[in-house]
């Protein structure tokens, strides 16, 4: 008893919350996002806007239309990527990353992006299926499995630290009324859908003989946050090192398969958008890959027939559904599977002694900036009738606030290619694969029936 | 006072830090990152080859700075549950 008193009193001290503010990357994105959505408010509010330096490319049918444009906001694309590269390297530098290397990547990535998201207003892209996040990424996989990048150009590929820096700017654009009103539905839907996966995946996984905290993390990567949820857990019950490799293999390779699956499908479907977002939402599994598949989706809003609803509408539901639905419940799922893995489960030697604490400790913090986006946003709108809103808060601040957004999100959906190496992953096994395989059978079947049957009138509305 | 408390996270066969995990998973930037908040404080034992919180602790705890944990690793296997959990 002398022994195990002594371990308890020696439980580690974790390292203060103060000292995350500085060190992890969601609260990097935090800082950055709110930094920018705080100067575009303020400046709205005294008159001016951010719309000179938050600039973007304007739609185009010839290649001499997209040149002219391109010279004549020449000033503002090297002004925003100054901003950019202040901000980014600010964050690069607080988290230890080399910031040299780090900006002369960054420097390719916004060139890169630049291309791509003007080839996005080509008003034949849609025809083409040239969507940005799909082209970024298709070129990013071609380039990084082909020829490779120089070390030094990999520094900046953080599609982490860009997609949730895009994901605060979001909230921006999305009302706090709309939240509170969609986020009960998104939360149900996402519950039901989770825990469905999570228990075929672990059924069919312990059924296959497979280790129990195996299963644990391929349940939670493919039911709740893909990536990020398999290492939560992972860490959380003490799985077995090769076992981490393995889900986050399995989680890249279905997660990209979907990137392109999902609007392709909703297309072929013609789904409101508001309802695909709501499905990609579901049944995709990394936040970068569903709002890379949900922002393609969008983009055909107006261009392709038979597609009704918003372009927003794609994004707004799927942030619905992942962010509030899955995301935010990481820590949850973690601390409750740490019981479970301690209490229940094969003694590995070691002993976990995470408390609830652990809950806030894992909890995806850019969350919390994307909600003091909006409801900074929504104050500020408050006081404006429907119409002024359209006429000046929307072109003033919010439409600036959303083309930002949208090059934070291009940031990641070339990174995400660049960083693809299909070589590196590790190999599945059967076992794993087929465990894996069948919940995302499960999830995007069942995700499908909710969000185009069950709560299509709620998706569609959102579209509007 | 901030007195000494062993755990995994400073042990000498914990590697944590995000390189460590990035290096070890080339796959983890693609969709996730070793500088993001869920992963909280986890690493890798390099001698039990498994992933844990930091939080953690075995009887084959090392230090450069304290040694004596004064527990084994049979006692750490035999740790009432709930005692071990509760309040960590």
């Amino acid at each position: 008893m002398t022994d195990i008193a002594h371990a308890r009193a020696g439980i580690a001290a974790p390292p203060s919350i103060w000292s995350e503010l500085l060190r992890k990357e969601d609260w990097w994105a935090v800082w950055i996002g709110l930094v920018l959505v705080v100067v575009a408010a303020a400046l709205f509010v005294e008159g001016g806007s951010i719309k000179w330096i938050a600039v973007a490319p304007q739609k185009w049918t010839h290649v001499a239309d997209a040149v002219a444009q391109l010279r004549a906001h020449a000033p503002q694309y090297l002004a925003l990527f100054v901003l950019w590269a202040f901000l980014f390297g600010i964050g690069a530098a607080g988290l230890g990353l080399k910031v040299g290397p780090f900006l002369a990547s960054f420097v390719l990535i916004y060139v890169v992006s630049l291309l791509l998201y003007f080839l996005g207003q080509w008003d034949q892209a849609a025809h083409y299926n040239l969507e940005p996040p799909l082209v970024a990424l298709a070129l990013g996989l071609l380039v990084s499995n082909t020829v490779g990048l120089p070390q030094w150009a990999q520094t900046g590929l953080r599609v982490e630290f860009f997609i949730k820096t895009g994901i605060v700017l979001l909230g921006a654009g999305l009302p706090f009324t709309l939240i509170a009103w969609a986020g009960p539905v998104a939360i149900v839907q996402a519950a039901i859908v989770s825990l469905v996966t999570f228990g075929v995946i672990y059924w069919v996984a312990t059924r296959s003989g497979l280790d129990r905290r195996l299963a644990a993390t391929l349940g939670v990567g493919g039911a709740v946050c893909g990536v990020s949820g398999s290492i939560a857990i992972g860490g959380a019950v003490g799985a077995k090192k090769e076992d981490v490799s393995l889900a986050i293999s399995l989680v890249v390779l279905w997660a990209i398969v979907m990137i392109f699956v999902l609007p392709l499908v909703s297309r072929a479907l013609s789904l409101p958008t508001g309802v695909a977002g709501a499905w990609i939402g579901t049944s995709e599994f990394a936040d970068a890959a569903g709002l890379a598949a949900a922002q393609s989706y969008g983009g055909y809003a107006g261009h392709v027939a038979g597609i009704s609803g918003s372009a927003e509408a794609a994004v707004n539901a799927f942030t619905l559904m992942k962010v509030i639905g899955r995301d935010i419940w990481i820590g949850v799922w973690a601390f409750v599977l740490s019981i479970i893995a301690t209490t229940r489960w094969e003694n590995t030697g070691i002993q976990g002694r995470a408390g609830a604490s652990e809950i806030w400790r894992r909890f995806p913090k850019f969350v919390a900036g994307f909600l003091v986006a909006s409801i900074l946003i929504t104050l500020i709108s408050r006081g404006y009738s429907y119409a002024d809103y359209k006429k000046t808060v929307l072109p003033g601040l919010v439409t600036p606030l959303q083309a930002l957004r949208t090059w934070a999100f291009t940031f990641a959906f070339l990174a995400i290619g660049l960083t693809t190496r299909v070589r590196e992953f590790a190999s599945v096994g059967a076992k794993p694969f087929y465990a894996f395989a069948a919940g995302v059978l499960v999830n995007v079947v069942l995700g499908f029936v909710l969000s185009t049957q069950v709560f299509v009138g709620f998706w569609t509305r959102l579209g509007l | 006072m901030n007195a000494y408390v062993a755990c995994c996270g400073n042990c000498r066969h914990f590697a944590g830090t995000p390189v460590d995990l990035e290096t070890q998973w080339r796959g983890l930037r693609v969709f996730g990152s070793g500088y993001s908040s869920v992963r909280s404080d986890d690493g890798i034992c390099r001698l039990h080859e498994r992933y844990l919180a930091a939080s953690s602790l075995c009887g084959r705890h090392e230090s450069e700075d304290v040694v004596a944990v004064g527990i084994s690793e049979a006692k750490i296997g035999a740790v009432p549950i709930n005692a071990a959990t509760a309040d960590a």
